[in-house]
């Protein structure tokens, strides 16, 4: 298999005039996460969303270079079957505003997949994937959004699974949540790097340190510096990420 | 002069009071007056029964056949339209001169008196689509002026819906149609009844455009092409043409006992809809 389920070649992203992503080059390996920092409005999370072309469902959007997912072009690929490979979770938990259950459905309804009586069983093996089958097996029928903001995240990723991702994009994922929650929901990624590729947005630096394996720092659009995270936080060569991980701004 | 801001504060208080009471109260006095003057006529026999001698003797059984009919297939007709309007200029259309064009014409639609309605009902399908006096004309007619009510609450029901929920959706690889379809309507369902029904009640309560179109017959209307009159026609005429104020006031009480069971059973509807998708 390939080493990179994610790579990203020269890569320039505007919207309008304004240039949010600059000559980017960007890997993320398979099977492991890797995460982007860098303050508010560097491109991290632009960056994040060209990979399921979330960028695309903005007005005004002109991207330049190349995007590949496991060697593929992603112009090659067909949207729907993308969106399916790559999964997405965001900054707040956004369960629709339906019964768990039918939130658990929804993606096996759009995609077709598999039997109606074969649903309830991937419904428990996808929230057990979270850690959540105890906890909502009996309550599978009540409203999404009566459950605390952790299970919601939660219940988002356990969605997510449902239609089999490949790589899985977290946008921020914590920062509606208590530090408990924060800790629980970086326990489940790092139990789920051994089945999928994880690339995770995060404001929050220690976060990065602690589930990360490659983290890339960002700066006006610019990877500042890319690499293992033991190194970018230990030795940066970048004076400007040095800058950032000691706190000198952002 | 300053006046203590605690006695206006009582003032301004009192005044709202007595403004939500007047309200009620004037709700109350309409009611009661046709309960007085209606209940003592109302039984079975009067719901069941075919009307005599042009409703003197008789029940209003036609009449009630008739408002179901004309409620029922109007809303049948003008929910899908409506509803595929509303989604149209919020889901597939930027805001543009042509949706204001679209949004104008709706609103001046809704801004038509219903006796033009009536008119242009008489003139177009029962004269020149040969329809006659007719149940479907009738039903046409009724569709044309409740389809802005319709088109007005699902699209205010729509624009309510958070937009990351359709992000979300389409981050989960669905298409436009079936986020429309599984996510957005079903979310905007509450709104989208509210709709429903204020338009069945318009079209139970009304008389001006029904009497163009659906004319005034006496009998049960057992085809599209029948002519029949609704509860309110049929209330209308009684008391005009001072037939009998008794079997009228028979009658108010029917409608408005049914206009209130449609909004329990409504309400009802709401709130299940309510608890299943919020």
């Amino acid at each position: 298999m390939d080493t990179f389920a994610l790579r990203t070649n020269k890569l320039n992203l505007y919207y309008g005039d304004f240039h949010a992503l600059k000559d980017v080059d960007f890997q993320v390996y398979s099977r492991a996460i890797t995460a982007l920092i860098g303050p508010s409005g560097c491109g991290k999370s632009t960056l994040l969303r060209c990979f399921n072309r979330m960028n695309d469902l903005q007005d005004d959007v002109r991207i330049e270079g190349e995007i590949y997912v496991h060697d593929e072009r992603l112009e090659d690929i067909d949207i729907i079957n993308l969106r399916k490979k790559v999964g997405m979770v965001f900054q707040r938990p956004n369960p629709f505003p339906f019964t768990v259950y039918e939130n658990m459905v929804y993606g096996l309804k759009v995609h077709g997949m598999g039997h109606r009586r074969a649903w309830r069983e991937i419904v428990d093996r996808c929230l057990h994937s979270v850690g959540l089958l105890d906890e909502l097996k009996d309550k599978l029928h009540t409203p999404a959004l009566e459950l605390s903001e952790e299970i919601k995240q939660r219940l988002c990723v356990a969605r997510l699974l449902t239609v089999e991702p490949e790589i899985i994009l977290l946008d921020e994922p914590c920062s509606a949540l208590d530090p408990i929650a924060t800790m629980r929901i970086e326990e489940l990624m790092i139990e789920l790097k051994e089945r999928y590729t994880i690339l995770i947005v995060t404001h929050n630096m220690q976060q990065a340190a602690r589930v990360s394996d490659y983290t890339g720092f960002m700066l006006l659009g610019d990877l500042v510096e890319f690499g293992e995270t033991s190194q970018i936080f230990t030795s940066p060569r970048d004076e400007r990420t040095e800058g950032y991980i000691t706190g000198r701004y952002g | 002069m300053r006046i203590n801001p605690r006695y206006i504060n009582r003032l301004v208080r009192m005044g709202l009071n007595v403004q939500a009471y007047f309200t009620v109260g004037i709700l109350i006095i309409i009611v009661a007056i046709i309960f007085f003057k209606g209940f003592p006529h109302t039984n079975f026999a009067f719901i069941l029964s075919f009307p005599e001698d042009m409703g003197r003797e008789g029940g209003i059984f036609p009449s009630i056949v008739g408002t179901i009919q004309l409620a029922l297939l109007s809303i049948l007709l003008a929910t899908p339209l409506g509803l595929g309007t509303a989604i149209f200029l919020t889901e597939y259309t930027k805001e543009s001169l042509f949706t204001k064009f679209i949004r104008f014409g709706v609103e001046s639609l809704a801004g038509i008196p219903s006796i033009l309605y009536g008119l242009f009902g008489f003139i177009f399908f029962v004269i020149k689509l040969k329809m006659g006096w007719s149940l479907l004309a009738g039903v046409l007619t009724m569709t044309i002026m409740i389809l802005p009510t319709i088109i007005r609450t699902s699209e205010e029901a729509i624009r309510a819906v958070p937009r990351q929920l359709r992000i979300v959706s389409y981050s989960l690889s669905a298409s436009k149609w079936e986020t429309i379809k599984k996510v957005v309507i079903p979310a905007a369902i509450p709104g989208i009844l509210t709709g429903i029904m204020l338009s069945i009640g318009r079209a139970v309560g009304e008389t001006a455009a029904i009497i163009f179109t659906m004319g005034s017959s006496l009998r049960l209307p057992l085809s599209l092409m029948d002519s029949g009159r609704t509860m309110a026609v049929h209330f209308y005429i009684l008391a005009r043409e001072g037939i009998s104020m008794e079997k009228a006031y028979g009658t108010a009480v029917v409608l408005v006992l049914s206009i209130l069971l449609i909004n329990i059973l409504a309400y009802y509807i709401m709130n299940k809809a309510i608890a299943r998708y919020s």
